[in-house]
C-alpha cells in the first residue's frame, strides 16, 4: 500500500505554490529599483522554503512517512537555504 | 482482533515506514540532491566575493521566463502528483494517463523556453568562460535541463505503463519512484529561480 495525500491537498499545494511563485516574480521585479536588502531577502527565502515544503510533504507523499525521511528532505532545503543566507550575509557592505 | 484486520493494521503500520516507490529510487535522489546542494553553495559564495558583478550579470537574464518556467514545472509536478492519486486510491489509469500527459505538457514547456533562453545567451556571444556569473548560470541551468529531458523521458515511459493498466494501488511502485524523481526535478528548481534569477 502507498502513501496517499487527498487531493484537496495537493490541490490547495499547487495554488500556494503558484501564488508563492508569483509573489517571487513580483519581489524580482520590484527589487531590481530598490536597495532593500535583509527584509525582502528574508521573504524571499521564507517563500522559498514554504515552496520546498509543500513540494516535499504534498507532491512527494512525505507527509504521512517516517520522519527519518521527511527530515532528510526538508533538511537538505534548511542546509541549502542556510549556506545562501549565509553566503548572502558575507557579501553585505 | 481477526487474524485478517491484523494482517490490515500491519500493512497500514508499514505504509508510514517508507516512502513511496523503491527505496533505491530515494537514495538516488539524495545523491542528486546533494549533488545540486554543492552546486547552489559554490555559487552563492562565489557570488558573495563579486555580488556587483553577480547583480550586473543577472539583470540581463529573463526573469519573466524564470518564472514561467517556474509555473510550469509547479504545473508538471501537480499534474504528476494527481496522476499517482488517481492509480493508488481509484485506480483509474485513464484518468492517471491524462494527468501525466499534462505533466509532459509542462515538462516539455519548459524545455522550449530554456532554449529560448539558451538561443538568447549563445546567441549574443556569451560562453562558459564570458565571466564567473555566465559559468555558474550555463552550468548550473544546464546540469538541470539535463534533469528534465530524463525526468520528461521517464514520464512519458509512465504515461505509456499507466496507459495500458500496468499500476494499480497495489503495484504503483514504478509510477511513484518515476513520480518522485520528477518532483526532485521540480524541488531543485524551485531553489534554483530565486537564486540565480532574484536574488540581489
Amino acid at each position: 500500500m502507498s502513501p496517499i495525500i487527498p487531493a484537496r491537498k495537493i490541490d490547495l499545494a499547487y495554488a500556494i505554490l503558484v501564488a508563492a511563485t508569483i509573489a517571487t516574480w513580483l519581489i524580482g521585479d520590484w527589487w531590481q529599483d530598490h536597495n532593500v536588502l535583509l527584509p525582502v531577502m528574508g521573504g524571499l527565502l521564507t517563500l522559498t522554503f514554504v515552496k520546498c515544503r509543500l513540494v516535499i510533504l504534498d507532491f512527494m507523499a512525505l507527509r504521512p512517512v517516517k520522519f527519518f525521511w521527511r527530515g532528510i528532505v526538508i533538511g537538505w532545503a534548511l542546509l541549502v537555504l542556510g549556506l545562501i543566507s549565509l553566503a548572502y550575509l558575507i557579501s553585505l557592505p | 482482533m481477526t487474524p485478517t484486520s491484523t494482517a490490515l493494521t500491519e500493512s497500514a503500520d508499514e505504509l508510514h515506514i517508507a516512502p513511496p516507490g523503491d527505496l533505491a529510487i530515494w537514495f538516488f535522489i539524495l545523491a542528486e540532491l546533494l549533488a545540486f546542494a554543492v552546486f547552489f553553495a559554490a555559487y552563492a559564495f562565489a557570488r558573495a566575493k563579486n555580488p556587483e558583478l553577480f547583480d550586473e550579470m543577472q539583470r540581463t537574464l529573463n526573469r519573466d521566463a524564470g518564472a514561467a518556467n517556474t509555473l510550469l514545472l509547479i504545473t508538471a509536478s501537480w499534474c504528476v502528483a494527481r496522476g499517482v492519486h488517481a492509480v493508488v486510491k481509484y485506480n483509474d489509469s485513464a484518468k492517471a494517463s491524462r494527468w501525466l500527459l499534462g505533466g509532459i505538457a509542462g515538462g516539455a514547456g519548459f524545455l522550449v523556453i530554456k532554449l529560448f533562453e539558451y538561443s538568447h545567451v549563445f546567441g549574443a556571444g556569451i560562453t562558459l568562460s564570458t565571466n564567473t556569473f555566465y559559468m555558474f548560470y550555463i552550468s548550473l541551468t544546464f546540469f538541470h535541463f539535463m534533469h528534465v529531458i530524463l525526468g520528461m523521458v521517464i514520464l512519458t515511459v509512465l504515461w505509456a505503463q499507466t496507459r495500458k493498466g500496468l499500476y494499480t494501488p497495489d503495484s504503483a511502485n514504478g509510477l511513484e519512484s518515476g513520480a518522485a524523481y520528477w518532483h526532485m526535478v521540480d524541488l531543485v528548481w524551485i531553489v534554483l529561480f530565486p537564486l540565480v534569477y532574484v536574488m540581489r
